[in-house]
């Protein structure tokens, strides 16, 4: 029964290559590049025609076989695991990248305001990560070293507040453009030369602990 | 219907170019002999992709893996696209820039068949005993 399977699968193979390279026959250009053509395709008919002998010899190997087996496996080429290990490792250097920035500015503001980083939302270009197209920053005041009992509340005057979209929770995080959020975005800029229009401030002024870390977008 | 418009471009694009080396003006007629042939080219796209996706249905019928078909297309389209500026060059009458071009295409068809070849060898190796 397995020999009729193998033996079947491996004449549609032979057919529909044939079939197929008949195609290409026809799409030919007719030039002296023909004969390079007709090279590869030849290669391709015999890759079509000693591939199933390989799995006939496998499944009676020795260790001998095993070992040389599992060292080719692992130098085939695959164009499309290449692909995939390169968007993965694109997505890792990604997320590496955010969150270096992200801690990177936490310390920053923290040394050099009197406010402290709750939660950062950083928009990216796609394309290229060194282009931040938007940064969120939530920011509440830094507790005095001996108030920080766990039950405090923190109460923070404001005293310029523009909001500039009703519909979402920005009573909660206000954008607040007195001199402290000028002075942070003009730090960020001098530090990380992101433009100043790109970068929104909002103060954490609820209670400790009652923040859901959630921006309205 | 599209096989008029493309013999009546074509028919079009010849006679004016006869009628400019008429002229003396032989380098609009190589201006107008790339235009035609880009222009013929570009109508023909669509359907050339209608072509390939079938290929590459018939391809996913066979145990044969995708990368090796993907590198035979590649390899005819830079035949193409070598024939076209060879053929160009040749007309206004400059035989070595088309060998060069040649050139190029063959090398270039070399190198991409290389996988393939390697492929074969890396078979053959694991059949013998």
């Amino acid at each position: 029964m397995k020999l009729i399977s193998f033996v079947k699968h491996w004449l549609q193979d032979i057919i529909m290559i044939f079939i197929i390279i008949t195609l290409i026959e026809i799409l030919l250009p007719n030039s002296n590049m023909r004969k390079y053509i007709n090279m590869v395709v030849g290669f391709l008919i015999i890759l079509v025609l000693i591939s199933p002998f390989l799995k006939l010899l496998n499944q009676n190997y020795n260790i001998d076989d095993l070992i040389s087996e599992i060292h080719i496996e692992t130098s085939d080429y695959n164009l499309e695991d290449e692909s995939e290990l390169l968007s993965t490792q694109d997505e890792q250097i990604k997320e590496l990248y955010i969150n270096r920035f992200k801690s990177e500015l936490e310390k920053l503001i923290y040394e050099t305001s009197n406010y402290k980083v709750d939660y950062i939302n950083i928009y990216i270009n796609e394309e290229k990560f060194e282009e931040l197209q938007q940064l969120e920053i939530l920011v509440s005041e830094k507790e005095k070293e001996e108030d920080e009992t766990k039950d405090s509340i923190v109460t923070v005057e404001i005293k310029d507040v523009s909001i500039k979209d009703i519909n979402n929770e920005m009573d909660l995080h206000k954008e607040f453009l007195e001199w402290d959020a000028v002075e942070l975005k003009k730090i960020i800029y001098q530090n990380f030369d992101i433009p100043k229009e790109n970068i929104k401030i909002f103060l954490n002024s609820s209670k400790v602990g009652e923040l859901d870390g959630k921006f309205g977008e | 219907m599209e096989i008029l418009q493309i013999v009546t471009i074509g028919i079009v694009s010849t006679v004016l170019v006869v009628l400019l080396r008429q002229w003396d003006r032989p380098e609009f007629a190589i201006i107008v002999s790339i235009v035609t042939g880009i222009f013929i080219i570009s109508m023909l796209l669509d359907k050339l992709k209608y072509i390939i996706d079938t290929l590459s249905q018939l391809i996913r019928y066979t145990n044969m893996e995708s990368a090796y078909f993907t590198i035979v297309l590649k390899i005819i389209g830079i035949a193409y696209i070598v024939e076209f500026g060879a053929e160009i060059s040749r007309d206004a009458g400059e035989e070595a820039i088309a060998s060069k071009v040649e050139l190029g295409g063959k090398i270039i068809i070399m190198v991409l068949a290389m996988p393939i070849l390697l492929a074969l060898i890396d078979l053959i190796i694991k059949i013998l005993p």
